[in-house]
């Protein structure tokens, strides 16, 4: 380390490991010369000008293909909110759901979502021993649904903002795990779709999720309804 | 040491070399760079519609002129939005878009969809609802016409009835002998797997897990836009290890949308 850089670089040149050191200076000389050209196209003026002659459409694109234009036809969302199940209490539920526009009309959306449940009263009643331990007594359910957007129109915020609307309804089919076993669910909603931006919106919804319980007694058809509030962009 | 330092520095200069290299490449050949939007020009109409949002029931409130140029900034659905000189963006339908023109004064070519798109189509995707030996059924299909008449189609399943909960995916092939008519036959020949899992008020049973083999018969037809409409038979045998067999009978029915 008492050797000083240039008389180490000498040094290093006379004693013939040139080839690294000329190597070394040639990357040197080239990254010079890139950040000074990068700097010359950085300046302004001159990227102006060549922003415009690029923009200029005439010269870039003729013919417009339909591949030339963004889709924004999917949706990608998650949202939480209140599932009742019914003997079982009403809690928290949070989900996520996935929806593929297909006209201005309908669409399909696939959900997936979570929820704990608690004891029934028979339980908290009859003291004895519970019906459900705890990996069964949490709930999840996936449904594929068709939607339709009915009634869109425009939603005034103050006297300046105008924001898109539109009511929505959903029928569709999954399953429920829920009570250690899997349930077939029929699902049915209405939502409220409130578009904040073009491509974020809120949502608003209510839904039933039928399925048959044979837990308490006798097998019977329950509704468990969902309220929840959820966010999603397009993309 | 020393070596070591001068390859550290060989290294340090190549990536400057990248580093200065990357933002002169990004404008011309990186794909992820904004490419800039397309303009068309109002011409055989007198005037477009503009709309405050991607649908018909959304107010109408600008007209866009014949000769005025419109950036084209995205589509939704059967909806594009523009932007015209002064800044206004709004959503034209399909239909007045396709009545515009492009850069190079040409009617602006955007597909129509109809039965003639239904005859051409290339990907499916449906999702169907139906009985499986007596067990709701839920099922998904994701399908590829790769020849005229020929078709791979994927599903996943489930059908969760009151004694067992029956998780299957299958692989067909999809023969479609009449591609053109509005409701098109098609026959199917494939295997899968299913697991089976007996319900919790049952038996305590492990749960099966067998191959299938399956034959098939359906047809598609054609509603609107991207729409179809599917129904389907279709014939399972599960390869148990007893001595027998089962075979499972099932129906479906459903939607499809199609690209």
């Amino acid at each position: 380390m008492e050797d000083g850089f240039w008389s180490l670089f000498l040094r290093r040149c006379l004693a013939g490991s040139c080839i690294r050191v000329i190597s070394l200076l040639t990357g040197l000389a080239l990254t010079s010369v890139f950040l000074f050209s990068s700097g010359v196209s950085a300046n302004p003026g001159s990227m102006d000008k060549e922003r415009f002659t690029v923009l200029d459409p005439e010269i870039v694109r003729e013919d417009l293909e339909e591949s030339d234009i963004g889709k924004n036809d999917f949706e990608f969302g998650i949202y939480g909110g209140l599932l009742s199940v019914e003997d079982f209490g009403v809690n928290t539920v949070i989900g996520a759901a996935l929806t593929y526009h297909v006209t201005e009309d309908f669409f399909f959306v696939a959900q997936y979502g979570q929820s704990p449940t608690e004891a029934t009263s028979y339980e908290l009643l009859s003291l004895g021993s519970p019906l459900l331990n705890d990996d069964e007594r949490d709930l999840s359910y996936y449904n594929i649904n068709i939607g339709y957007r009915i009634l869109p129109g425009e939603a005034f915020v103050g006297s300046g903002r105008a924001f898109n609307v539109a009511l929505y309804f959903i029928l569709g089919a999954g399953n429920t795990e829920f009570g250690g076993d899997s349930r077939f669910t029929i699902n049915a909603g209405v939502g409220y779709q409130f578009l904040a931006l073009d491509w974020l919106s809120l949502k608003l919804e209510c839904r039933d999720h039928i399925f048959d319980v044979d837990l308490l007694a006798e097998t019977k058809t329950a509704h468990n309804l969902e309220f929840s509030l959820g966010m999603s962009v397009f993309f | 040491m020393k070596k070591g330092l001068s390859q550290r520095l060989t290294a340090l200069a190549l990536m400057w070399i990248i580093v200065a290299i990357i933002p002169e490449r990004a404008d011309a050949k990186n794909p992820f760079a904004r490419k800039p939007k397309p303009i068309v020009t109002v011409a055989s109409p007198p005037f477009i519609e503009m709309r405050t949002g991607p649908g018909r029931g959304y107010p109408l409130f600008y007209i866009v002129e014949r000769g005025e140029k419109v950036e084209v900034l995205k589509e939704k659905t059967e909806w594009f939005k523009v932007r015209n000189v002064k800044g206004t963006t709004g959503w034209v339908s399909r239909e007045n878009l396709a009545k515009t023109l492009s850069a190079a004064g040409n009617l602006v070519a955007l597909q129509r969809f109809g039965l003639a798109n239904f005859e051409k189509m290339k990907w499916e995707l449906g999702v169907l609802g139906g009985d499986f030996g007596g067990a709701p059924l839920v099922s998904g299909l994701l399908a590829y016409r790769y020849a005229k008449n020929l078709s791979v189609e994927f599903t996943a399943n489930q059908a969760s009835g009151n004694l067992s909960n029956n998780i299957f995916a299958s692989v067909s092939i999809l023969n479609q002998p009449f591609p053109n008519w509005r409701v098109s036959p098609y026959f199917t020949l494939g295997m899968g797997k299913i697991v089976t899992k007996l319900n919790k008020t049952l038996v305590q049973s492990p749960d099966r897990d067998n191959e299938l083999l399956l034959a098939g018969i359906g047809a598609r037809t054609y509603i609107t836009k991207r729409f179809v409409f599917r129904v389907e038979y279709r014939n399972y045998v599960a390869l148990t290890n007893q001595t027998e067999n089962d075979e499972i009978e099932e129906w479906k029915m459903g939607f499809g949308v199609f690209f």
